[in-house]
């Protein structure tokens, strides 16, 4: 199950989240309504790279944590604020990973996987999937993540370049380049 | 070695919103502020760059 995404806003729900967060440099409990709000997303964010439940629900706390600790360097240029917690989602992710608070896992459903054989020209059956499901095993963290986030979870190439602070079209190369090393791992 | 999850069950949302939990949050914060904030974490970094330096010179 997905939740809406929460990254195309309208300029007047922008300006709201500005005030809160100009608000919430100055008293920390008025961050309540963005927590709210982006809770649900970041779990999922979470949920979906980790293992156990408890630790993702555990890391999405710290990741408000560690957003309320530096919301007094959070500036808006241009980057919605939800890409900036996805940052620090990111970030408290792999510290968990280091840490061995969590393992890295990777979660599919049978729609994700037939849309990748579509990307891969090829038809779904149980012996690909199973080929599939080690490729993703095999392939490098950085082109994992990217992945994950453009076909598991269909963001734009704007919003991963936010994420991972890259301009929109490097997103696209970038991502273009992860599926073609997916690909070679798969037929190998 | 990373762990492939097929067709996970994921909590609804109406039990990720139960677990919504913002004075937790609150909480932590303060701890993690507090923790910066407390001398006895400047005054233990003071005492050893002290005690290394005094080390360094009597070399």
């Amino acid at each position: 199950m997905s939740s809406p995404s929460l990254y195309h806003q309208s300029d007047t729900r922008i300006q709201s989240e500005l005030r809160i967060i100009e608000k919430s440099k100055k008293n920390p409990n008025h961050f309540a309504p963005l927590y709210r709000q982006y809770h649900e997303n970041i779990f999922r964010y979470i949920m979906k790279r980790v293992d156990d439940v408890e630790a993702a629900y555990d890391i999405t706390s710290n990741v408000f944590v560690k957003a309320l600790t530096n919301i007094h360097k959070y500036e808006f240029r241009g980057v919605p604020f939800s890409s900036w917690l996805f940052r620090i989602a990111k970030s408290e992710l792999y510290q968990s990973f280091r840490d061995k608070k969590a393992r890295r896992t990777v979660s599919i459903d049978k729609v994700i996987v037939a849309d990748l054989f579509e990307e891969f020209e090829e038809s779904f059956n149980e012996e690909r999937k199973e080929k599939l499901m080690e490729a993703l095993r095999l392939v490098n963290e950085k082109d994992l993540a990217l992945i994950e986030l453009r076909y598991f979870e269909r963001r734009s190439y704007r919003e991963i370049g936010e994420i991972i602070s890259v301009t929109e079209n490097n997103a696209k190369v970038k991502t273009f380049r992860a599926l073609q090393r997916l690909k070679k791992v798969y037929n190998k | 070695m990373r762990k492939i999850l097929f067709n996970r069950d994921e909590p609804d949302a109406h039990e990720i919103r139960k677990r919504q939990d913002f004075d937790l949050v609150i909480k932590k914060y303060q701890e993690r502020k507090d923790f910066w904030k407390n001398p006895w974490f400047y005054g233990s970094i003071g005492l050893a760059s002290i005690v290394s330096s005094l080390f360094l010179f009597s070399l």
